[in-house]
């Protein structure tokens, strides 16, 4: 178990941050930003909105 | 002074609802629960290093939910400076369960529907879980939008704000 004390420094644990880096990152970036962007724009929309 | 812009209070709220539903999803399913993480459906974690894959990725999904809670503190503080804006409770509310609605309801469409990095509950019966999750957004909005048209007569700002605002023209007039 002496593994699980030391992982967050373990050479599987650097090579999985890595690898974040290394694979894809700006796409899968751009799919976890999409929706934070599109209800952005929303709320920018909302902003100038008066309730009728 | 009727306060009426409600929309500045609207954004502030809905950007808040939305980040702290963020928070629901990323501390309940991907962290308590372990249902799914960020992209479960593409690199399964099934052991230690595409474990430690989504944990990065579900930390950027969290720091972007920071990101919209830090922008909906910002402008429900600029909003409380403002006198035409309309200082309601049930506003705000409804807003921040709007916000939440719509962060299920886009962040389900475009990341378990269109994407399809990860799914709400997968394995059997997924699409059902990711069908309620869409409609548990859209009833959210639904609600949360009602709430909001329900203050939409609240039309008072901030107390003190009128005070302090008189105050300072007095100032200025009296320097003129």
């Amino acid at each position: 178990m002496s593994w699980m004390v030391t992982c967050p420094s373990c050479p599987a644990g650097e090579q999985a941050r890595k690898d974040v880096l290394d694979h894809d990152f700006g796409p899968t970036l751009g799919v976890t930003l999409v929706p934070f962007l599109v209800i952005g724009a929303i709320c920018h929309r909302l902003h100038r909105r008066r309730i009728p | 002074m009727r306060a009426t812009h409600q929309g500045a209070l609207i954004a502030a709220g809905t950007l808040l609802g939305t980040g702290l539903g963020g928070f629901v999803d990323g501390i309940l399913l991907h962290q308590i629960l372990q249902w799914h993480n960020m992209l479960s459906s593409v690199r399964p974690p099934t052991d230690l290093v595409t474990m430690k894959y989504n944990m990065v990725w579900d930390g950027i999904f969290h720091a972007f939910t920071r990101v919209m809670v830090t922008l909906g503190l910002w402008r429900l503080w600029r909003a409380g400076q403002r006198a035409e804006v309309p200082w309601s409770t049930r506003t705000l509310v409804g807003s921040l369960l709007l916000g939440w609605g719509l962060f299920n309801f886009v962040e389900g469409t475009i990341d378990h529907q269109l994407l399809g990095v990860h799914h709400v509950h997968p394995g059997e019966g997924e699409l059902a879980w990711d069908i309620g999750f869409l409609l548990l957004g859209l009833v959210q909005i639904a609600v949360g939008w009602s709430v909001v048209r329900s203050g939409r007569g609240d039309v008072s700002p901030r107390p003190g704000l009128l005070t302090r605002v008189g105050a300072a023209e007095v100032g200025t007039a009296g320097r003129a």
